[in-house]
């Protein structure tokens, strides 16, 4: 193949991906449960990213007098054990809980990705010991080596977000090296290298249309997750805590309260639910419309 | 896929919300426990009133019973006639690891630690210390040489007599494990003969020897070497009670022994035993404490966390009875060069005053706690009573402002650092120093990432703690500028301090009039200041028939010494 | 198979010990000095180091990794831990099983649930069965587990008195506990069985069987169900493994003594020992229970156990 054809070729492949992504979002379109989800978490984005404008209150301004009040005009969720509005706390919250989390699954992404990469990449020896110790990292449950890294590296922000992002590089990497081991053994590689084009311009151009899909759709399956495991984790004292107001951290606080004053732990325990299942009803729905089988 | 209709999507959503929402109805709507217990009209025992001016009560509900002067209320003790209750199971909210003798102090002054071992000198309730294993002891003229004398017929659960050599090698090993900061302040101890031993203390310090004995367990040196894991998950004991059943940091159960060692006779009251078996469970969720009482599955609860209190009262299916606890919440000051507050007394001044102590304990308590006057807290030994009518850092945010303005203080954000436990008290604070215009950043860490620097006051402007236990065992732990290698607890090196301290707590010298001397020190110089004092709060069933309580020193009801009327 | 399951046994030697590298070094990087925390608050500097000198923490990282390896792997000595002197391998002894007991109730209930609801959502694809099941499956994977835990106590234990709310004991005990870690594996049940049912169901043999007049229930759960166990057999692994390790909540709110509330308690009082040990038999019985799985697609399908046998006599490169 002449240089001008392989250029040809390599432009059909932009234009397909283009489309590919149209077609996607109009199948996606088509779910209405899905849609809903969609819009019902960028609602929520749209909150929380608004938040120091529409919140009523300061997320940490006590008010002794006004404590553990019920849902009232003035205090639509209420107000927590230190007077503090529980709508601005859940408001802000949302910054937290779904920003470490979007994070945590970038930080995931691009470790995995390189990890991956480089393992099917080079294959052999490097990619034998890439692959154990991969495996070594899966064979402790979830949870616990997300606590054990959590404990070793201390609370904040940032710590937390490493410590989540532990669990999904794993899986991501395996998921990449696969993908590059098929687009390295193709024939257009083979054929870039002839030409002497530059080997890796060629695997990135096929490699990451091919994983796309997957790789968005474990992300947003893996951001429901990891909303729940950073609430779990403040909720067992590690991770972001009070006076943050993170969902976990807001739960776990107010769970001494849960016989007097419920609403203290219904609503950020709500804010989670419903954010998990906006983001499970969207991720369902890009699954079925990623799904070449159910093409129309 | 067929596209889905707007109907069915609608059902899916309905159905959806319609099953979350009956879920959440029908547990939220169980938020006020009913009585469960049965109603058996409650004795209001009300033993000792002290006449305290300052203590706030907090609670005036019909089934509460506010123990304002331990002290009183234990001198107030007689010889009491009782029947024997069957059983008994206690909630705490603390954990118990392990059996063995040999540990840290964490909770060796709760009452639990009586049924597992006997000491050689047993501390009551109004902060006495009476013999116990000891039969009688006597100081030598240089006050710094004791001896004791024991009774010559002590003996374990297997029959092994306890000897002085085995309570001299106790000793030892406890100076050996470094686990108890008493055992550092002895010097020798030696064997005279079977039941006698001799202890001489580094320096003549008040109540030092009296701790070091009340922290000794009269253990068989035999039975404890015998021992796999030094009594940790089965021990041998010297205690009225054997444990059955040891589930460790969840529960324990004991069973009273029909061959203790001391005659009942001898026994004074705090130390008779007229439950037969008593189960301690262990209950760290705050929800799960509360549900455990309504549903039965403990008949009382020992200090309970102050916020669920409020649903027992009025309820006349329990019984509430709060004492003054042996802990109290101090803020203080660090003392170290590096940090500006150290050398502005003003500062210091200003931000003591702007604390509105009434509303710390409403917020961070639920209202159960009482002010302190002085850095120790009342039920403390060598507490000079007078201090309870005297001011103490009144709250006064208009002169906490004119002391800021005396003050080289310029905006700067002060840390104070604390544990996670007091992390509500940090806010409110934080919140009363915004208020005259003092930043405060907050530095909350949990409990073992606190202690590597909760003594290095390089690290911090304020801390909080809890202190208690003893006059002298707060000074030297604070403010004995030889404690540690900064200078003393908060990285100070005040020598005037220091001299007074060295007088003062010398047993000769351990008058009230010395004693206020340094309380006024402190206080005029604002290096510490206590804030609060939770109530040790115990909620039971009121259908025990529970006629005398006797409380322990930590604020507890000892069920097993008190006194029933089945 | 049997040289499969030999080989996949001996693989898991080099991979503990990799966990437990890991872990090892992750805990040494823990903030929070082990000897402060264990002596009183008034212990002087000489005697914080003299702790620390006893239990070997002054050592070199690569001293106190070898003494630990050793220790744990050639002698089988697992210590006790720094702050109760109990050892380790009699608490992990008492407590393992039931955290184990606890896992495999609240599978054998996500299993009993997820699977049923599942098939109902594949067989009445797009009609309200489909929906129902979808919808709880949905909003059982939302709902975070500890709120799910305060909400039940509330309903069972409170209000209606049936059922314990911590502790440990007869059967009773832990039904609420695996009730409150199974509804994650109850909606990823539902939703993998009925993406696995409906690919099944759409094949050829399946229209086959029917056209041959065999009943529909015999169709599904004799030829639909038994080909869609595969990716059913992988969730149930892979959560059993989740659950193994997320126990740690439910311990808490339970007060139940198992491995999760025994290694969170060694991770806030930076009890290195309790950690290290406790982490490595979990990764022993999660790699175990993996085999299991992998064992059980065998059973499921010859196809699978062929392949199993061949890469057993083989080792197939990848380059």
């Amino acid at each position: 193949m002449t240089e001008y054809q392989m250029k040809a070729s390599l432009n059909q492949g932009k234009v397909r991906k283009s489309s590919e992504f149209l077609r996607v979002l109009k199948q996606l379109s088509y779910n209405k449960i899905a849609m809903f989800g969609l819009i019902l978490f960028i609602l929520e984005l749209v909150l929380c990213l608004l938040s120091p404008v529409i919140a009523p209150y300061d997320y940490a301004a006590m008010d002794v007098i006004h404590m553990n009040e019920t849902p009232s005009a003035a205090h639509w969720f209420g107000t927590d054990d230190l007077g503090r509005d529980i709508l601005t706390r859940i408001l802000f919250g949302g910054r937290y809980s779904i920003t470490m989390s979007l994070l945590s699954v970038v930080v995931s992404l691009i470790f995995g990705v390189v990890i991956g990469s480089v393992a099917g990449y080079f294959g052999g020896w490097v990619d034998n010991v890439i692959m154990r110790i991969l495996d070594i990292i899966q064979s402790l449950p979830g949870m616990l080596l997300t606590i054990v890294v959590s404990a070793a590296l201390g609370n904040g922000y940032l710590n937390t977000v490493m410590a989540l992002s532990v669990n999904g590089i794993p899986a991501q990497a395996r998921m990449l090296r696969a993908q590059m081991m098929r687009v390295r053994g193709s024939e257009y590689v083979e054929a870039a290298q002839s030409i002497n084009c530059s080997q890796v311009r060629i695997i990135a151009k096929h490699l990451f249309p091919n994983s796309f899909s997957p790789l968005i759709v474990q992300a947003s399956m893996a951001i429901a997750n990891r909303i729940t495991m950073c609430s779990s984790l403040s909720f067992l004292g590690l991770g972001v805590q009070p006076p943050a107001p993170e969902w976990g951290a807001m739960l776990s606080g107010a769970r001494q309260y849960i016989r007097d004053y419920p609403h203290m732990v219904i609503f950020p325990g709500l804010a989670i639910a419903v954010t998990v299942l906006a983001l499970n009803l969207m991720g369902d729905g890009l699954r079925d419309a990623l799904d070449p089988r159910l093409k129309r | 896929m067929k596209t889905l209709t707007r109907r069915d999507f609608l059902k899916v959503a309905s159905i959806g919300s319609a099953s979350a929402a009956a879920l959440l109805a029908l547990a939220s709507c169980g938020s006020k426990g009913g009585e469960t217990a049965g109603s058996s009209a409650g004795t209001n025992t009300n033993t000792g009133t002290g006449t305290n001016a300052s203590a706030s009560t907090g609670s005036t509900a019909s089934n509460a019973t506010v123990i304002e002067d331990v002290q009183q209320a234990a001198a107030e003790t007689v010889e009491t006639e009782s029947d024997i209750l069957d059983e008994l199971t206690i909630g705490m909210g603390g954990f118990y690891t392990s059996l063995a003798p040999v540990r840290n102090g964490n909770y060796q002054w709760q009452i639990f630690v009586r049924y597992l071992f006997d000491r050689v000198i047993y501390r009551t309730g109004d902060r006495r210390y009476i013999g116990q294993g000891a039969k009688e002891w006597s100081v030598a003229d240089d006050g710094v040489t004791y001896t004791v004398e024991l009774y010559d017929y002590i003996t374990d659960a297997e029959g092994n007599p306890v000897t002085a050599e085995d309570v001299v090698w106790m000793i030892e090993e406890s100076i050996a494990a470094k686990q108890k900061a008493c055992y550092a302040k002895i010097d020798t101890v030696k064997v005279i003969d079977a039941k006698t031993f001799e202890v001489k203390m580094k320096s003549d310090v008040a109540e030092n020897f009296e701790i070091c004995m009340a922290s000794t367990y009269l253990v068989a040196r035999k039975a404890f070497e015998a021992s796999a894991d030094g009594f940790a998950t089965a021990s041998v004991t010297t205690a009225p009670y054997k444990v059955t059943e040891f589930v460790a940091s969840n529960s324990c159960a004991m069973e009273l022994r029909d061959d203790y060692w001391q005659k009942e006779e001898l026994l004074p009251p705090e130390l008779k035993n007229r439950v037969k078996k008593l189960t301690y469970k262990t209950i760290t969720e705050v929800s799960q404490q509360q549900i455990a009482l309504e549903t039965g599955v403990v008949d009382a609860f020992a200090s309970i966390n102050a916020t669920i209190v409020h649903s027992f009262e009025e309820n006349n299916a329990y019984q509430v009875l709060s004492a003054p606890g042996a802990v109290g919440q101090n803020i203080y000051c660090s003392g170290h060069e590096s940090r500006p507050i150290a050398s502005d007394v003003n500062l210091r001044r200003a931000i003591f005053t702007c604390l509105d102590v009434d509303g710390l304990i409403k917020g961070a308590q639920d209202g159960r706690a009482e002010p302190m006057h002085d850095f120790v807290p009342r039920t403390s030994t060598g507490y000079v009573t007078k201090w309870d009518n005297e001011d103490y850092f009144v709250y006064n945010p208009e002169k906490a402002k004119e002391y800021l303005k005396e003050s080289n203080y310029k905006g700067e954000a002060l840390i104070l650092s604390g544990g996670t436990s007091v992390q509500k008290v940090a806010q409110l604070i934080q919140g009363y120093c915004l208020a005259v215009g003092i930043n405060i950043e907050l530095q909350i860490e949990d409990q073992a990432l606190l202690s590597t620097h909760a003594n290095d006051g390089s690290t911090w402007d304020l801390a909080l703690s809890n202190q208690g236990n003893g006059l002298i065992n707060v000074w030297t732990n604070r403010f004995d500028n030889t404690a540690y290698a900064m200078g003393d607890a908060m990285s100070r090196h005040d020598d005037e301090l220091q001299e007074l301290l060295e007088f003062t707590w010398q047993v000769k010298n351990f008058t009230e009039e010395n004693i206020d001397k340094v309380h006024k020190y402190i206080m005029d110089n604002a290096y510490a200041r206590g804030l609060y004092l939770p109530f040790t709060i115990t909620v039971q069933r009121a259908d025990i028939p529970l006629t005398t309580p006797i409380i322990a020193s930590s604020g507890e009801i000892d069920y097993p010494a008190s006194a029933y009327t089945l | 198979m049997l040289r499969y399951t030999l080989r996949r046994l001996l693989w898991m030697i080099p991979i503990v010990l990799g966990v437990a590298i890991l872990v090892f070094t992750l805990m040494t990087f823990c903030p929070g000095d082990p000897a402060q925390i264990l002596l009183s608050g008034s212990a002087t500097d000489e005697d914080i180091q003299a702790l620390r000198d006893n239990l070997g923490l002054n050592d070199p990282y690569l001293v106190r990794l070898g003494n630990f390896l050793g220790n744990t792997f050639l002698k089988f000595d697992l210590g006790s831990s720094w702050m109760t002197k109990v050892a380790i391998k009699d608490e992990i002894a008492t407590r393992l099983p039931r955290t184990f007991t606890l896992g495999i109730i609240s599978l054998l209930i996500s299993v009993a649930v997820g699977i049923p609801l599942g098939i109902i959502a594949a067989v009445n694809q797009g009609r309200l069965g489909d929906n129902i099941a979808t919808a709880l499956a949905l909003i059982g994977a939302s709902i975070p587990g500890f709120w799910l835990a305060l909400l039940l106590i509330l309903l069972f234990s409170v209000k209606l008195n049936w059922l314990p709310s911590m502790g440990i004991g007869g059967v009773k005990y832990y039904i609420l506990p695996a009730l409150t870690g199974c509804t994650y594996g109850i909606a990823t049940l539902t939703r993998q069985t009925r993406s696995s049912m409906l690919d099944v169901i759409r094949s050829d043999y399946i229209t086959t069987a029917r056209s041959k007049g065999v009943s529909e229930l015999h169709v599904i759960t004799r030829h639909a169900l038994k080909n869609a166990l595969i990716p059913i057999i992988t969730v149930v692994g892979t959560h059993f493994g989740m659950m193994l390790g997320g126990q740690m909540i439910t311990e808490t709110i339970f007060s139940i003594p198992g491995m999760g509330s025994y290694i969170i308690g060694g991770v806030n009082q930076r009890d290195y020992p309790v950690v290290q040990i406790g982490s490595i038999f979990l990764a022993i019985v999660f790699s175990l229970s993996m085999l299991v799985v992998d064992l059980l697609y065998a059973a499921a399908d010859p196809r699978i156990k062929a392949r199993y046998s061949q890469s057993a006599k083989r080792k197939v490169k990848t380059k």
